[in-house]
């Protein structure tokens, strides 16, 4: 097995409250692991502490087999992009000025231009748009910035939280059908999703999360076995 | 016609002087949410250091320009990395470090009383001479500052438009967690828009000295009107702030044609009241208006 991303007993929080609660986590280079779980058990707090927008308070995050260092761009810098929950776009930049922002530690243009012609094959849509300011998009369509923004980064992990969140059932679809294309292409991902059925297509890998740790872990086909559990965590 | 010729000129001139002192105050809100009480002392150091260097070693005037100017990169740069840089991750920084920049204003310029004394100057750097335009004198001196200005505040809208470092500067500015999350090294942009306002902030010192004169509380009345304008533009608005600027220097010089000089600043300010009554987001700056 080929690790890409291994975190060992991860803690962080917000303030004086704790939490994650010593999360570990190992990530196969070119797979797609997705992270399911009810509301309000850490799934995103999980996402930002290894992305260093909260502070590790315990544990070690290793990218390639090196500790990451604490700081939010130092993390961006080694490879580790993440899209965040609600897109955080730059709001008064134009889709195509959001792009770029997403390729900001890149040098090679050239690269940059063809990872950008990407983005738009994926998602035409944004080519039409690409002058247009990010606050005058739809929901879907911001959503399609944030993660072609993650692409832009050319990141060996493209961490993606809640890409369903918010969005009808249509341009869900469009979302999923975008994500296969890039696991496809060997893309390792790690989704955060409330409900495990979007992401049971695409996902090999499984974790369930609760109260700010994981209550069970499993392959695809060990989920499909286990729709006890899950009822249990998530209502049937 | 003569008036008005007259009006348009002083006010252009004012105008120059404002706009170069309330954009780097407009900048360093708009990007860290941080208001630097201590602006108004990188034009009175500004100011200085070109005095200094101009009257002691005889230095012509472009070179004098160019120290003062470096003297305001170097006290943002140092602001930055011995107050600033400890301050940005506590709570309520945009409280605590308004007092905090406060207090340094109140030490740098008791420093500067006790090094020069309270006495004002006269600027040696001055340019002489005036030509005649439809009967109208105008001095190179105003021709002079709002050239200044304009190449200055042109360069920092170049910068922040076409470059990548203006990219990183604005990104930070809208989203600080997302642009962190794209690579850029925040605490860095936070320095670089501090030394950005102590240029532009202490070349306004040195011109508007080159008018006023010297003196250690020279920097209270521009910080007070570039307050004013960043409030009317709309806090945070670059754009804004150079455009209101313009128009509050157009404004002034006017209420100081027909009514009188010392009715300025009253009217100005009445100006304010009114403007924040009608559009409390101020003339450019926008509710946070967000489609979803």
């Amino acid at each position: 097995m080929d690790t890409l991303l291994s975190v060992q007993g991860l803690s962080s929080g917000y303030r004086h409250l704790k939490v994650l609660h010593s999360v570990s986590l190992e990530i196969t280079r070119g797979s797609v692991t997705a992270i399911i779980g009810p509301n309000g058990h850490g799934k995103s707090t999980l996402l930002k502490a290894i992305a260093g927008l909260l502070p590790t308070w315990t544990g070690v995050v290793m990218l390639d087999g090196t500790a990451l260092p604490a700081a939010a761009s130092e993390r961006a810098r080694a490879g580790l992009t993440l899209v965040p929950q609600g897109d955080q776009l730059f709001m008064n930049m134009t889709v195509e000025e959001n792009l770029l922002m997403g390729a900001y530690v890149r040098t090679d243009a050239a690269a940059v231009k063809r990872t950008l012609d990407d983005v738009f094959t994926l998602f035409p849509r944004l080519h039409e748009r690409r002058g247009q300011r990010a606050n005058s998009l739809s929901g879907g369509e911001r959503r399609m910035v944030g993660i072609g923004r993650g692409m832009m980064a050319a990141g060996k992990l493209v961490m993606i939280d809640e890409p369903s969140l918010g969005l009808a059932p249509l341009i869900i679809e469009q979302i999923y059908g975008a994500l296969n294309l890039l696991a496809n292409e060997g893309q390792s991902i790690l989704v955060v999703e409330e409900n495990p059925s979007r992401v049971a297509g695409v996902a090999s890998a499984f974790h369930l999360m609760d109260g700010g740790s994981f209550a069970w872990s499993g392959s695809a086909a060990a989920l499909a076995r286990s729709s006890d559990v899950l009822k249990t965590y998530l209502g049937g | 016609m003569d008036a008005a010729i007259q009006i348009i000129i002083t006010g252009l001139t004012l105008g120059a002087m404002y706009a170069l002192a309330s954009v780097g105050l407009a900048l360093t809100y708009g990007t860290m949410g941080m208001f630097n009480m201590a602006h108004g002392m990188f034009m009175t150091i500004g100011a200085y250091a070109s005095y200094s260097l101009s009257s002691a070693f005889g230095a012509p005037l472009p070179l004098a320009l160019v120290a003062g100017i470096c003297a305001g990169a170097i006290s943002g740069s140092l602001l930055h990395l011995l107050i600033v840089r400890f301050m940005l991750h506590t709570e309520d920084f945009q409280t605590t470090i308004m007092v905090a920049t406060a207090g340094v204003a109140i030490a740098l310029q008791d420093l500067i009383l006790k090094r020069y004394g309270a006495y004002p100057f006269k600027q040696p750097a001055q340019i002489e001479g005036s030509f005649r335009l439809a009967g109208t004198a105008i001095s190179y001196q105003s021709i002079v500052i709002v050239a200044m200005a304009a190449l200055l505040i042109g360069a920092l809208a170049w910068l922040l438009t076409y470059t990548k470092f203006g990219l990183a500067i604005r990104a930070t500015a809208m989203n600080q967690d997302a642009a962190k999350l794209m690579g850029v090294r925040t605490e860095r942009t936070y320095l670089q828009v501090i030394v950005i306002a102590g240029v532009l902030a202490s070349a306004a010192g040195i011109l508007i000295s080159s008018l006023a004169g010297l003196s250690p509380a020279m920097g209270t009345d521009p910080l007070i009107r570039a307050f004013i304008i960043c409030v009317v533009a709309g806090l945070g608005s670059v754009t804004g702030a150079g455009l209101a600027a313009i128009m509050m220097g157009l404004f002034e010089a006017a209420i100081s044609y027909y009514i009188g000089a010392r009715f300025g600043l009253p009217v100005m300010l009445g100006l304010v009241v009114l403007i924040l009554i009608f559009r409390p987001a101020g003339l450019f700056g926008r509710m946070e208006v967000v489609r979803s």
